[in-house]
């Protein structure tokens, strides 16, 4: 790995990072949204360094776009019928970043001895590959997933219709 | 195709179900109900007329005696919860009884494909199938706030724990190559990868928030007691049973070389479970949160099961969760009638029962001496099943802990069954009348109990059989 990708990758790591600690650490909620925005591009960033584009387009499509707009949506909604702005304050924080940083120390030491970090060659993955997989061998996971939306569809008007008359 | 029979029937019925509803008139939506109970009636007797077992899609899917077991305990769950939410359903959102029994049988139609999945996108999949109808079932009440709070609590470890156990399988994904189970276990004893140890254990955090193993276990007396009765004792039994298909298709075979690496964390779980599901128990005032924390030491009582690693103590955990599906199913059924006709879950309303409706009394009794595990109901074998198993495992001392725990559960269940007959009942209670359904919900329910106590050899010989032709 060159100087300059290692650069690049631990770059993109510190965006992820800093989007992570400010969509915890903010107090405002709209704030909290747009540094989720930032962690979800900049892990998008990830997946092209690891020549996954079109994971990498999803990525920013759904998470970026789609996700990131309902939340904004929902935080303003929310805001208008309590009448100000949310309060977002993270309760017992102290705990909380023991336990992060005991996750973290977990993980990152088993990476380290995994010897993971060594470059590979990784092979593209490219739309086509994967819409043949998802008709091919995974077909049948494919096929549960449009149930599993019909339920989710049939939840959300139940949950959110009116109350019987 | 034959293989996926049973699971395409359910999605069939979910159909019939879904386009029934909008060709009804909204006063005869109770004709639904009928039709979903029966209808996973019929799905089940096919099971033992027809012969379907082999694999599918490469052998993602399969169809052995351990998945038939599990698909006959998801189906008999689902015609018992379909038939006790006929009266109550009617009462409580009678224009929303098409989406009731639609979810339903949505959720049974995943844990049915979960339980012969041998592929880990297939696994998530379905697993979340079962999942999602759960969480909106749950907040079905909308007239109660705590329907919203347990809902809400229940969906919230739900998507956290399916984003810890995504991230173990993704690990176990990243460390063997291969996304189907009998490849893991056959590439798993070779990789020396930490990767894979960690994939292993996160996936079990994850599974045991699912299942509601202490300590992942607070969120099963919120959402019980907020959830609408008749619909709890199905989430008591089928996504419990669920979870443990999966665990022992994962950990006893997919990851079974990795055994010494998780095995103390197991270990661990059972024992917390076990302790502080009895303990927490005894002091509780309300049936639900009661019958909660004594369903989270039932859980216990199967790890142990579990644990065993062998094929008899996959049996006996088979035996277990027949025996606990009756006894639950009914229990819950009991207090579904008394808070109907009480309108309180308190356990002082069972005072007296046995004057308000002897019947009812007795099936009570019967299903708290099952789950206290006294001779000869059903719960006594089931226990015993599994301390014999476990004992020839070599797991003496946990077996030895699990007994003195079992006192302690006869006490605080022995302390109801007593109030059902020897105190008084509160003043002004009237005598209770349960509808047709439920009775015969009972009547099943406690038919099997009693039968399984007496006679239980057949139903240990067929449980064995299923898990022998799994476990070498």
């Amino acid at each position: 790995m060159s100087a300059l990708e290692i650069l690049g990758l631990s770059l993109l790591a510190l965006f992820v990072l800093a989007g992570a600690l400010g969509t915890v650490l903010s107090k405002n909620l709209v704030h909290s949204v747009l540094w989720l925005a930032l962690a979800l591009v900049a892990t998008a960033g990830i997946y092209v360094r690891l020549t996954a584009g079109f994971l990498a387009g999803a990525q920013v499509l759904l998470y970026a776009g789609g996700v990131i707009t309902l939340a904004i949506f929902a935080v303003m909604l929310s805001a208008r019928i309590e009448g100000g702005p949310i309060p977002n304050e993270s309760a017992k924080r102290g705990r909380g970043a023991l336990v992060a940083l005991a996750v973290a120390g977990l993980f990152g030491g088993v990476l380290l001895q995994a010897d993971v970090l060594a470059p590979r060659d990784l092979p593209v993955v490219d739309a086509a590959d994967i819409g043949r997989s998802f008709l091919g061998e995974y077909v049948l996971p494919f096929e549960v997933l449009s149930v599993l939306l019909v339920a989710a569809m049939i939840g959300a008007i139940v949950i959110a219709r009116r109350e019987d008359p | 195709m034959q293989p996926l029979l049973i699971d395409l029937s359910i999605a069939a019925l979910a159909l019939l179900v879904f386009v029934a509803d909008l060709l009804m008139p909204s006063e005869e939506k109770r004709g639904l109900g009928h039709l979903a109970s029966a209808g996973l009636v019929l799905i089940l007797l096919l099971t033992f007329v027809l012969d379907m077992q082999g694999d599918a899609f490469g052998g993602a899917y399969v169809l052995d005696p351990l998945a038939l077991w599990f698909k006959r305990v998801f189906l008999l769950a689902g015609a018992l919860a379909a038939l006790i939410a006929l009266d109550p359903a009617e009462q409580a959102f009678a224009r929303r009884q098409g989406e009731y029994y639609l979810l339903l049988l949505l959720s049974l139609l995943g844990m049915s494909i979960l339980s012969s999945a041998r592929e880990l996108l297939l696994i998530v999949v379905s697993f979340e199938l079962m999942s999602l109808p759960l969480y909106v079932l749950t907040a079905f009440t909308k007239s109660s706030k705590l329907s919203g709070e347990g809902a809400l609590k229940f969906y919230l470890v739900g998507a956290t724990s399916l984003a810890i156990t995504l991230f173990g399988l993704s690990l176990v994904f990243g460390a063997t190559g291969t996304t189907m189970l009998p490849e893991i276990a056959a590439n798993a004893g070779a990789i020396r990868s930490p990767l894979l140890v960690l994939g292993v254990l996160t996936t079990l955090a994850g599974l045991a928030f699912k299942i509601g193993a202490v300590p992942f276990h607070m969120w099963v007396p919120d959402t019980y007691e907020g959830a609408a009765t008749p619909f709890v004792g199905f989430l008591a039994v089928a996504p419990k049973a669920a979870g443990f298909a999966l665990l022992v298709r994962l950990y006893l075979v997919a990851f079974a070389p990795l055994s010494v690496r998780f095995q103390p964390a197991l270990l661990a779980l059972c024992v917390l479970t076990l302790v502080v599901g009895n303990v927490l128990a005894l002091t509780q005032t309300n049936i639900k949160r009661l019958l909660a924390y004594s369903g989270i030491a039932q859980i216990g009582y199967m790890m142990v099961g579990l644990l065993a690693q062998t094929g008899e103590g996959v049996g006996m955990l088979l035996f277990y969760l027949a025996a606990y599906l009756f006894t639950n199913v009914g229990a819950f059924a009991v207090v579904c009638a008394v808070g109907a006709a009480s309108g309180s879950d308190d356990i002082r309303a069972y005072r007296g029962l046995s004057r308000r409706n002897p019947a009812l009394a007795l099936a009570m009794l019967v299903f708290l001496l099952s789950l206290g595990g006294i001779p000869f109901v059903a719960g006594f074998w089931a226990k015993m099943g599994i301390f014999i198993a476990a004992w020839h495992a070599g797991l003496h001392w946990l077996v030895l802990l699990g007994a003195g725990l079992a006192v302690v559960g006869v006490y605080y269940y022995l302390r109801i069954a007593r109030s059902l007959y020897l105190d008084d009942p509160e003043e002004g209670a009237q005598p209770i009348t349960i509808g047709a359904p439920l009775r015969l919900a009972l009547i099943v329910c406690g038919t099997a109990v009693v039968l399984i106590g007496i006679w239980p050899r057949p139903w240990f010989d067929t449980a064995l059989d299923a898990a022998k032709s799994f476990l070498h």
